[in-house]
């Protein structure tokens, strides 16, 4: 029976590389006795960790040593109100099927009461459940249960009731974290008499990114939980699981018939040797599995195309030798072969830049994977004259530059004027902005800082620019509009004989109602940053700026404004 | 008392009528202020029919004089004029705006396919071996605020075949106001779908509201979408639950988060496809600004935008006012062009500008009286009309615009009149109509030709062709007449055209000549002619010799003298600012006010807004001053002061003005009671007089002096809330001016 069980987890641990002390740990607590609240802490990646918990629990019944375990699974984003929690928890617990004929309703429990309106009511269903479950489980899996139910000495159902990112339940339902945390004591004391059964073995799992300190409830309401901290996964597990993933790929694609052989099983050494490309390449900045998956997966397509396109040519030129033999007979002689020690480094030298960009667009998520892959599909007439380079180089300063042609010139020069007012001390403008002749020359201060000042203050200052943007009021941005527009806009306004004194023109545009509703609409897109609240009347509104230097830099180029010239501390 | 009566008595303003000032340019430039004309009377333009009859006045009254109240040229309106010209201006805006929304349809149709074409194909391109299915959504930047274009995608979503009895997809709508928090979010999101039943099988399923799931959990959709798959039958055919997502920066950012990590949960159950309407431009990316990575992981983003904002500018004014298929009624002239294009490339590219600025220039143009003339559909009611006495201004200008232009040879005026026939001169106008029509439509047909050129130019790799002047400006001189440099510059290129690309030329202007409409074809005849002659003859030569140079030259020469005597100046035809805005200034501070400029001369020249009441249509000029409404009397005393306010002296001087105001209209009153009605106003009067010296004059004084803190105060606090006036603790009873230095 021992091997039995261990077969089952071992075929789990294969599949979740990284997780084999995790697994060994929490099926040993579910054999022996569970403890009744478990706080898990995975810093790293709630997902994969629920997921190996879904394959512990979710089929118990395949694993004879454990007791009758019936599971629920719940988000506690999801469940963002106690109806909600209470009709997820027992719909789960007890397996129930909801179904649109009969209304939409919720496990029915004895029929007489609701479940989800009080705590309480929560509890007594928890009982009303705990007490149905020896008699008749509804499905299938619960049969096979009470066969063991019976023959090994009664053992008793355990409920498991997992509650993923625990810490949302604090914000969301903070009143709910102590009646789960205590959730056996609760449900088993509470007028136990009624039942014939009372004891109602319960273990709550919070499973979350954040430790127990941070979201326990004061004045001590809740016991200590049993902690399970989840190692983060080392270079061979990431490794392992993306070869896993391709292997469940391969399986899932042959099982549904799909002829493209981008997932074929003979591709699988080659594969391994991807996955330690992408590593190297990718682990310096995120060792996030599924982050790794994700751009491999995005890469992967165009790894193997030159390989696939390889293997056509030969199936063809051997159907072309056979004398018109069947064709699917043509095609099964020839198998696909992963490519040669040489080929395999070639085409690792050939792709890895394009990891390195991959992962500069996609782990931001400026584009999405499926949409990447199709973009830089490897041209093969390209890749054998060697031109992959310029045309890379080329695609990267497009993108970049598409970024600010959209905007209308009034919000660029309001975007201008924002990083100025945003990186600039405010005691400079008049030095930078000024007009005037003396002003000009002892415009910013010089590159090389006076030594004077740095041995006075020991800490080396942080430009302005690395320290993030400053808030400004709204009249100081105007009053640097004002500037940048009369130094760089005048002639391309339409002419206007009413103005005459030198300036005036500039004044009128900068007071205008479209400057103000440009304002508002950049902080609606977030290119400007509120910091006050929109109702408070008093004073100027304070913003901050919110577009990057690169940016700034390329709207100023776009405009011709000189804005390294503008800026009081350029690096 | 009424309630306007009231109001006279707290502030003692009336307004008569909202009576605009003659826009009149010159004089706002001379007085550095640009005056807003009022608003309300574009708004009395829109809705006009209903209200211009009745004018506001204290006492309802009805009679005020109506005739020209709305006319800026009163001496020489048709009595009925502005309704009339109201009637005019729907027609030919109706026109005009139903061609702009056919081509604005037309260039949104593209992403409309594409998005389309992309929720049919949303879970079908996915990539193999991703970690978690993510939830596709597709992100449509449309910079104009009107719903149509997502209408038409909803539309589209929900039947797509005509032929296909039912839809393959659902589509609910959510709005930022329905979404203050997740649960309204998800109550929105579910019920949009679930409230739709499966299918007819169905019958309505009540389910209970305290022990069924509830409205807002998302198992409540799975279950209904099993519901819909069952019942659909495993067809081929894919169901997507499409949720668009309107005005998507208005929505709370962690409501979204939510919501989207919700979604993520049960996306292997549910073909949900998000459609978000953004406002904002495609980058800097509105999305990956607000949202973390987190979120943003959960989702494939696709992104489909509109065409390029100044090309959808140039599309649509060349397809509206440059097209020789379409005949707008009012022509718009290049100053409205010039103003059209630098404000939409300034301020906001977005195509409800473009419309409502074309708007604004077709109402401004129904000012004058003459362009009720603007179509023969007003003719049936003229024949009525004009004969009538009252008419006779109007038709004097008309006549004495006729008479001065070229189609009737001049004679004295006055002598003219008494041969002259109400018939025939509505001939002149119509005649007159006919020959701008014709001219007009001309020079759109030679405008495309030179772009036609232009094009084949570029396509040919002829870099010069393009030139240093973008469309509009070029629109610009094509009206103004002055084109002829440029086109001289196409016609020498034309001239030097080596055969082979000759013969594409000659085969692209048969076919644009070809193209063109009926009424147009003859004026394009001799060219046309030019045209199949070249071609034959290029046709006959089939060695670049000196021969074929000579067919260049004499085509370039003979486009160059069709061009020549078509790209003339619109307003050289008779009676021109009927049909064509000409260089009349776009009124842009109605669109784009300058606030402190307008605010300024609001509150130094209030009658320029809202004409002050003086008892019963009685003006006196010479009190302008004492007349003042309240914040105005405080804004002279504020401009007349340092650099801080003491509040008691300025409340002093405040009292002071106030006063004498009051002592004005007690004269005033006095003196008309005694005009109006002797016998019984004298009665009433001395009554008045009696019941105010016996009761005490003491305490009508305490009230008084009350009224005039309360005034104070209203006014004071008006001031304070335009931002003028700034609250320090350094002295007492002291404010800080923060404008010292007002224009004017």
């Amino acid at each position: 029976m021992e091997s039995e069980n261990g077969d089952v987890i071992q075929a789990i641990i294969r599949k979740h590389p990284g997780y084999q002390k995790f697994i060994t740990h929490i099926s040993a607590l579910t054999e022996s006795y569970l403890p009744s609240f478990i706080h898990i802490t995975d810093t790293n990646n709630l997902r994969l960790t629920s997921s190996v918990l879904d394959a512990l629990f979710g089929n118990a019944s395949s694993m004879p040593d454990y007791p009758p375990i019936h599971y629920a699974h719940i988000n506690a984003v999801a469940c963002f109100n106690t109806r909600l929690f209470f009709d997820t928890v027992l719909n789960s617990l007890s397996n129930w099927k909801v179904s649109w004929e009969n209304g939409c309703r919720n496990w029915p429990g004895d029929d007489t009461q609701r479940f989800n309106d009080t705590v309480d009511s929560f509890f007594h269903g928890l009982r009303i459940l705990r007490a149905q479950t020896p008699q008749g489980p509804s499905t299938a899996a619960k049969g096979k249960e009470k066969e063991k139910d019976i023959e090994p000495a009664q053992e008793e159902p355990v409920m498991i009731l997992v509650v993923e990112k625990a810490e949302r339940l604090a914000e969301n339902l903070p009143e709910l974290i102590v009646p789960l945390s205590r959730l056996a004591e609760l449900a088993s004391n509470l007028r136990s008499s009624l039942f014939f059964m009372s004891q109602v073995r319960i273990s709550v799992a919070f499973l979350s990114s954040v430790r127990w300190e941070d979201i326990k409830p004061p004045l001590g309401a809740s016991p200590d939980p049993y902690c399970i901290d989840v190692e983060p996964p080392n270079k061979e597990d990431c490794i392992q699981r993306l070869v896993s993933v391709f292997r469940s790929v391969c399986l899932a694609r042959q099982a549904s018939n799909v002829t493209d052989k981008t997932y074929h099983p003979a591709l699988l050494p080659l594969y391994e040797h991807y996955a330690a490309v992408v590593y190297s390449v990718c682990g310096l900045y995120t060792r996030d599995p599924n982050e790794l998956q994700y751009i491999a997966a995005a890469r992967w397509p165009g790894f193997v195309k030159p390989v696939l396109a390889e293997h056509e040519r030969v199936v063809a030129e051997s159907r072309s030798q056979e004398p018109s033999g069947e064709d699917t007979e043509g095609e099964l002689d020839v198998d696909l072969i992963p490519p040669t020690e040489e080929a395999r480094m070639r085409l690792t030298r050939y792709f890895t830049p394009s990891l390195t960009a991959a992962l500069d667009v996609l782990y931001p998520r400026l584009t999405n994977a499926a949409e990447w892959a199709m973009e830089h599909d490897p041209d093969l007439e390209a890749m054998s004259t060697g031109t992959r380079r310029s045309d890379h180089v080329k695609r990267a300063t497009e993108t970049s530059n598409l970024g600010v042609n959209n905007l209308p010139r009034m919000s660029k020069f309001i975007l201008i004027a924002a990083f100025l007012a945003s990186t600039n001390p405010a005691k400079s403008d008049m030095r930078m902005f000024g007009r005037g002749a003396d002003e000009r020359k002892k415009r910013r201060r010089k590159g090389g800082s006076p030594k004077k000042s740095r041995s006075q203050s020991a800490v080396a200052k942080i430009p302005q620019r690395l320290l993030g943007p400053a808030a400004f009021p709204l009249d100081r941005l105007l009053a640097i509009l004002g500037a940048l527009l009369e130094e760089n806009d005048v002639e391309t306004r339409p002419h206007a004989a009413e103005y005459k004194l030198s300036g005036e023109y500039t004044e009128m545009e900068v007071g205008r109602a479209q400057v103000y509703a440009a304002i508002s609409e950049l902080t609606s897109t977030r290119s400007l940053h509120r910091m006050t609240a929109p109702d408070r009347l008093d004073g100027p509104p304070m913003f901050k700026c919110g577009i990057s230097y690169e940016v700034a830099l390329a709207l100023a180029k776009g405009l011709g404004v000189p804005l390294s010239d503008l800026m009081w501390d350029p690096a | 008392m009424t309630v306007a009566g009231e109001l006279e008595d707290i502030n003692q303003v009336r307004i008569v009528k909202l009576q605009p000032r003659p826009f009149d340019d010159s004089k706002a430039r001379q007085r550095y202020i640009y005056p807003t004309p009022p608003v309300s009377w574009f708004l009395t333009l829109i809705y006009g029919a209903t209200i211009s009859g009745c004018t506001i006045d204290g006492e309802g009254n009805e009679n005020a004089p109506r005739e020209g109240s709305y006319s800026f040229f009163p001496e020489r309106d048709l009595p009925d004029g502005y309704e009339l010209r109201l009637d005019a201006y729907k027609a030919a805006w109706s026109k005009c705006l139903n061609r702009i929304q056919e081509i604005i349809r037309a260039l949104h149709s593209p992403v409309v396919d594409s998005v389309i074409d992309q929720v049919e194909n949303a879970y079908s391109d996915e990539l193999p071996g991703l970690p978690y299915p993510e939830i596709p959504v597709i992100t449509v930047n449309s910079s104009s605020t009107s719903s149509s274009l997502f209408d038409e995608i909803a539309s589209r979503l929900e039947c797509d075949d005509l032929f296909e009895d039912s839809s393959g997809n659902y589509v609910t709508h959510i709005f930022p106001g329905e979404c203050p928090n997740i649960m309204s979010t998800m109550k929105t999101l579910v019920s949009g779908f679930v409230t739709r039943l499966p299918s007819s099988q169905y019958g309505e399923i009540k389910r209970k509201p305290t022990t069924s799931l509830a409205i807002y959990d998302i198992s409540l959709l799975e279950v209904w979408y099993e519901a819909v798959r069952e019942a659909r039958g495993d067809g081929e055919e894919q169901i997507h639950l499409v949720v668009m997502l309107h005005d998507f920066e208005q929505f709370e950012p962690a409501v979204i988060q939510d919501l989207f990590e919700i979604c993520s949960l049960s996306i292997r159950r549910l073909p949900l496809v998000f459609v978000l309407a953004l406002a904002s431009p495609p980058s800097p990316s509105y999305l990956h600004a607000t949202y973390p990575r987190s979120t943003l992981s959960l989702l494939r983003v696709r992104n489909c935008s509109l065409p390029s904002s100044e090309d959808a500018l140039h599309e649509i004014l060349l397809k509206t006012f440059f097209d020789p298929e379409f005949d707008p009624d009012v022509m718009i002239g290049p100053a409205t062009i010039e103003f059209l294009t630098d404000f939409y490339t300034r301020h906001s590219p977005s195509l409800d500008t473009i419309i409502s600025i074309l708007q604004l220039v077709h109402m401004k143009h129904f000012e004058e009286p003459l362009t009720l003339l603007v179509s023969e559909r007003f003719l049936p009611d003229a024949m009525e009309l004009l004969p009538q006495p009252d008419s006779f201004p109007f038709l004097d200008s008309i006549f004495t615009r006729v008479h001065h232009s070229s189609l009737i040879p001049s004679v004295d005026h006055s002598t003219r009149w008494r041969n002259e026939h109400l018939d025939s001169l509505l001939d002149a106008v119509d005649s007159a109509r006919y020959k701008y029509r014709r001219q007009a439509k001309i020079l759109r047909v030679a405008f495309q030709l030179v772009l036609g050129i232009r094009r084949f130019m570029l396509r040919q790799g002829y870099k010069s062709a393009e030139g240093d002047r973008t469309l509009s400006e070029m629109m610009c001189l094509a009206i103004r007449g002055r084109f002829g440099k440029q086109c001289s510059y196409l016609c020498i290129m034309v001239k030097k055209l080596a055969v082979g690309r000759l013969d594409n030329l000659l085969d692209d202007l048969a076919d644009f000549f070809q193209g063109l409409p009926e009424d147009i074809c003859k004026d394009g005849e001799e060219v046309l002619l030019q045209i199949e002659n070249a071609r034959s003859l290029v046709e006959q030569v089939n060695d670049p010799s000196s021969s074929t140079l000579d067919i260049a030259t004499q085509l370039g020469d003979s486009l160059s003298a069709y061009l020549q005597t078509r790209l003339v100046s619109l307003e050289e035809s008779p009676l021109w600012d009927i049909w064509y805005t000409g260089s009349t200034p776009f009124p842009s501070e109605l669109i784009n006010p300058s606030l402190r400029a307008s605010m300024f001369s609001g509150l130094l020249n209030p009658q320029d807004y809202a004409r002050r009441s003086s008892e019963n249509g009685i003006q006196d000029g010479d009190d302008r001053l004492l007349d003042l409404p309240d914040t105005s009397v405080m804004f002279k005393g504020y401009l007349e002061s340092g650099k801080m306010i003491n509040v008691f002296d300025w409340f002093e001087s405040f009292a002071f003005e106030v006063d004498a105001q009051r002592e004005r209209l007690k004269k005033r009153r006095s003196s008309q009671g005694e005009r109006r009605s002797p016998s019984k106003a004298k009665g009433k009067q001395k009554q008045l007089d009696l019941g105010v010296n016996e009761e005490g004059e003491e305490s009508e004084e305490e009230l008084w002096k009350l009224e005039v803190q309360a005034r104070f105060v209203r006014a004071l606090h008006e001031l304070d809330y335009v931002g003028l006036i700034k609250h320090t603790g350094r002295k007492a009873d002291h404010v800080l001016r923060t404008v010292f230095d007002p224009p004017e």
